[in-house]
This record gives structure tokens, C-alpha cells and sequence, in this order.
């Protein structure tokens, strides 16, 4: 059971994920308040689901940055064909809007 | 010769245009979901911030760490906040958040940063989409407005609220102490 620390409230830097509390229930943010948070080992289970979703999503990103500029991406074929014109944005537009989306499964 | 040449030529094409597609690095794959995963509005943006976190103190001090931040052709920030959670929709919590991490972005770096955001939800399943939702985001005014209601709260000088969703109190740990009427039912049971 994890206690507050008892600093004034207009000392400290409050999080958004204390202030999104008060959307779910201003009642238990104020017991939490007197008594500490408490977490039920299903919600434990569930934040360690959440976490690791995270970390994917972070890599995801982390991977999108790491190919080089954004927008770039395997174009194999219209970049030999047509090379880098406008024809190849607009087959781009068409993986990102409609190939990627009906095909998520594939990746 | 020369169409034995050009059939051999357009297999070796073929079979390197397969190899291009069937394999593909971590990284790539990787990389290639988080563009499939974007919504459409943010198709031409860059991404810039990951996970990082912002402060602002004043006219409030308030923290807050972002899980995504894309920068529009225009200049303009917009936030991505990401969830995991079986129910397939935002809450008012996450427009908090992001309402918050605009507040910290704006306060710190002074870029503007957009008046709405996005939350991406997936169920915690290993092969369930990303459902990317356009959210309004609170205003600074309304956010400082929660933060002295806070204050107000903690310091006990004006009553709480309690939850909407009974589900929600059913699973609280302190529905024992709590005399919301539905805890009450489940304490007489």
C-alpha cells in the first residue's frame, strides 16, 4: 500500500494521471489521499498488460524515427519505374490509406 | 537468346521483389505499424516526441509525459495519448491527460500545440487493431479550474463526487468505507 507524501498540494507538481483520477472518481482520490493507493492484484495483472503494450507502441515508434525521415518507406517498385515523382506519392497515399489498412493483419 | 535473356532477367526481378516483401527486419515491421496505426489527419506529420516528459508552474504546476507528439507541416503539435483496455473507446480521463501534457508542452517549449488530440485504443490482445479517436481537449482555463478543485478536495473543504459506473465500485477497494448507496447494497448482501 503505497502512501502520498504529505506536501502541499499547491508545492508539488501535479501529474495528468492524478488529475484524470477525478474523471473516474473523485471519492476514491481522496481516500487514496488519507489511506494510500490500493491495487488488487486483477488490476496488477491488467497494468502489467498495459505496460507492455506501451512498450511496443514505444518501439513502433521508436522505429518509425530510427528509417530516417519521415514519410520515407520501401518503394521499391514505383521508385524503379516511375522514380521519385509525384506518381510515387500518390501510390504511397495508397498503402498508407488503403493497402496498410484492409492488410493490417499481414504485419 | 535475347527472350531467354529478358525471361531470366524479369524472374530475378520477381524473385528479389518477393524477398523485399516477405522479409522484413524487426524494425521495419515495427515501423511500418506505427504508420499503419496513425490517423489518417496525421499521414504527412513527423514524429517528434516519444515518451518524454514536460513541466509547466505556472499558471499551475502541473507534469505530465506524453506517449506521442507529431508536428503538422504547419508547425502545429498534436498529441497522441495510447490505451490499452478491453472497452474500445475514450474517456473523459484521457481527454484530461492530453488536455494536461498540452498545458506542459505549451508551458515548456512554447510551440503551439492543437486544441485536439487523438487516443489510440487496443485491447491488450496480441493481434487486435489500433483504433485511433479525434478528441476535443479541455481548455487551460478548464484545466486550472479541475486543479483548484483538487485542491479543494484534498483539503476537504468542498464533498466529492463519486463514480458513474457502478462496475467501477464493485471493484473498489474501499467500497467497505465508502457510503456511496450501490457499496452500501453490496455491504447488506
Amino acid at each position: 500500500m503505497k502512501k502520498r507524501e504529505k506536501v502541499p498540494q499547491h508545492d508539488r507538481f501535479i501529474s495528468a494521471t492524478e488529475l484524470a483520477q477525478m474523471a473516474r472518481c473523485e471519492k476514491l482520490m481522496v481516500f487514496e489521499d488519507l489511506h494510500g493507493s490500493r491495487i488488487s492484484e486483477r488490476q496488477q495483472q491488467a497494468m502489467k498488460r498495459g505496460l507492455i503494450e506501451h512498450e511496443k507502441f514505444y518501439r513502433e515508434g521508436l522505429a518509425a524515427t530510427s528509417n530516417g525521415v519521415e514519410g520515407k518507406g520501401p518503394r521499391f517498385i514505383s521508385i524503379c519505374v516511375l522514380g521519385a515523382f509525384k506518381q510515387t506519392q500518390v501510390f504511397r497515399q495508397f498503402r498508407d490509406l488503403v493497402w496498410r489498412r484492409r492488410f493490417i493483419w499481414l504485419y | 537468346m535475347t527472350t531467354i535473356a529478358l525471361l531470366i532477367c524479369a524472374v530475378v526481378v520477381l524473385c528479389i521483389a518477393l524477398i523485399r516483401v516477405l522479409w522484413r527486419s524487426p524494425l521495419t515491421i515495427d515501423a511500418q505499424a506505427e504508420r499503419a496505426s496513425r490517423p489518417e489527419a496525421l499521414l504527412d506529420a513527423k514524429l517528434v516526441y516519444m515518451e518524454k516528459l514536460f513541466r509547466v508552474s505556472s499558471p499551475v504546476r502541473l507534469v505530465a509525459k506524453l506517449d506521442r507528439a507529431y508536428r503538422m507541416p504547419s508547425g502545429l503539435i498534436v498529441l497522441v495519448e495510447f490505451k490499452s483496455r478491453w472497452i474500445n473507446r475514450p474517456f473523459m480521463s484521457d481527454v484530461i491527460q492530453l488536455s494536461v501534457q498540452r498545458m506542459a508542452v505549451q508551458g515548456q517549449t512554447g510551440q503551439a500545440v492543437a486544441s485536439y488530440g487523438y487516443v489510440v485504443v487496443k485491447a491488450p490482445s496480441k493481434r487486435a487493431p489500433q483504433t485511433a479517436y479525434f478528441v476535443e481537449l479541455m481548455s487551460d482555463a478548464e484545466v486550472i479550474a479541475l486543479v483548484r478543485r483538487r485542491e479543494e478536495l484534498l483539503a476537504r473543504q468542498i464533498a466529492p463526487r463519486y463514480s458513474m459506473s457502478q462496475k467501477m465500485c464493485r471493484k473498489c477497494a474501499f467500497r467497505l468505507q465508502c457510503d456511496h448507496p450501490s457499496s452500501l447494497e453490496g455491504k447488506q448482501r
